[in-house]
């Protein structure tokens, strides 16, 4: 039972060449995808910009607008 | 209880008696009955009177069947016959039986003790070591292949990079000039490590795929949101323009 335990078993394989090839394929395939996941990140990080561009500039115009607001609506308390 | 028994006394002598029922036709004037037959008399076992007769006997008679006579067959046989049709049968091969006589099989089965040092004869039968892949043609110099930059502007993170462009790209010409001569073998272990390996990325891919499909409809959800912005943004530039008009025009 030791023997068979410890005897090295091998398997054929046929079509190495194919599968060297397959095996490249994929691998520039994998090339392609982690380029584009940066290509992703990268707009992502721009949009995270474009998004905080876009919060401040609302925000100076509700403080404009609150502005207006009480300049016309209540101008004893400025 | 008895002391109530006097009301019911009272009670019964007051209430009137029903009428009685109406006599029924021929009730209490029934006629006698007929004089029975004694058993053991010998006029009522055989004979009947003919005031007992039934009435049909006298009226209907059976009608007289005459005995079926039997008709005599004879066969005869027909001077000539009609021609047999006869149709041609396929013709068969009477069947022989093969007699196989047994043989002797070249390798008898092996016993227990003998398949052991059968199984190291294979062991070392085995050929240890993958067998060695010889390229078609020599590889050519990948100096070529890659354009050099002025030794000025090239700094150490760069020549690392080379390098391992480099040995891949020796890998790469390599594999792609393998002729594989003898057949190839992987160990066992190592094959069911590359399976093993191979099924978590079929895994790993199938997440990767409804990840996608997630992050798909988050974008969709956006651009509805983003669009809603712009529509809201549009508005109230309107109501501004509107009241900027208002106000000092």
């Amino acid at each position: 039972m030791e023997k068979n335990e410890t005897m090295q078993v091998f398997v054929k394989i046929d079509d190495y060449k194919d599968v060297l090839d397959i095996m490249n394929m994929i691998k520039n395939k994998l090339g392609d995808a982690k380029n584009t996941l940066n290509e992703v990140n990268r707009l992502k990080n721009e949009e995270d910009a474009e998004l905080e561009l876009w919060q401040t500039s609302l925000e100076e115009a509700e403080r404009r607008i609150m502005y207006i607001d009480k300049a016309l609506f209540e101008p004893e308390s400025l | 209880m008895r002391l109530f028994n006097f009301i019911k006394k009272s009670r019964a002598a007051e209430l009137e008696a029903p009428p009685p029922p109406p006599m029924i036709e021929g009730e209490g004037t029934l006629p006698p009955f007929p004089e029975l037959p004694t058993i053991n008399s010998p006029s009522s076992a055989g004979k009947v009177s003919s005031s007992e007769k039934l009435p049909f006997s006298q009226s209907k008679k059976l009608p007289s069947f005459k005995p079926f006579a039997l008709r005599k067959v004879t066969a005869t046989m027909p001077e000539e016959l009609p021609p047999f049709q006869s149709t041609e049968l396929p013709s068969f091969e009477p069947i022989t039986e093969q007699k196989t006589t047994p043989t002797m099989p070249e390798q008898l089965p092996l016993f227990p003790g003998e398949l052991e040092n059968e199984l190291e004869i294979i062991e070392q039968k085995i050929p240890i070591r993958v067998p060695t892949l010889k390229p078609q043609q020599p590889l050519k110099p990948l100096e070529i292949l890659l354009p050099r930059k002025p030794s000025s502007l090239v700094l150490e993170g760069e020549e690392i990079e080379r390098e391992a462009v480099k040995d891949e790209h020796k890998l790469v010409h390599a594999r792609e000039k393998l002729v594989v001569v003898k057949p190839l073998f992987i160990e066992g272990m190592r094959f069911r490590k590359i399976i093993g390996s191979l099924s978590e990325i079929h895994t790993m891919l199938e997440e990767n795929e409804e990840h996608q499909g997630h992050w798909t409809l988050k974008e969709d959800t956006k651009d509805t949101h983003l669009e809603h912005f712009k529509t809201a943004l549009e508005h109230m530039q309107r109501k501004l323009i509107y009241i900027d008009k208002a106000l000092f025009e």
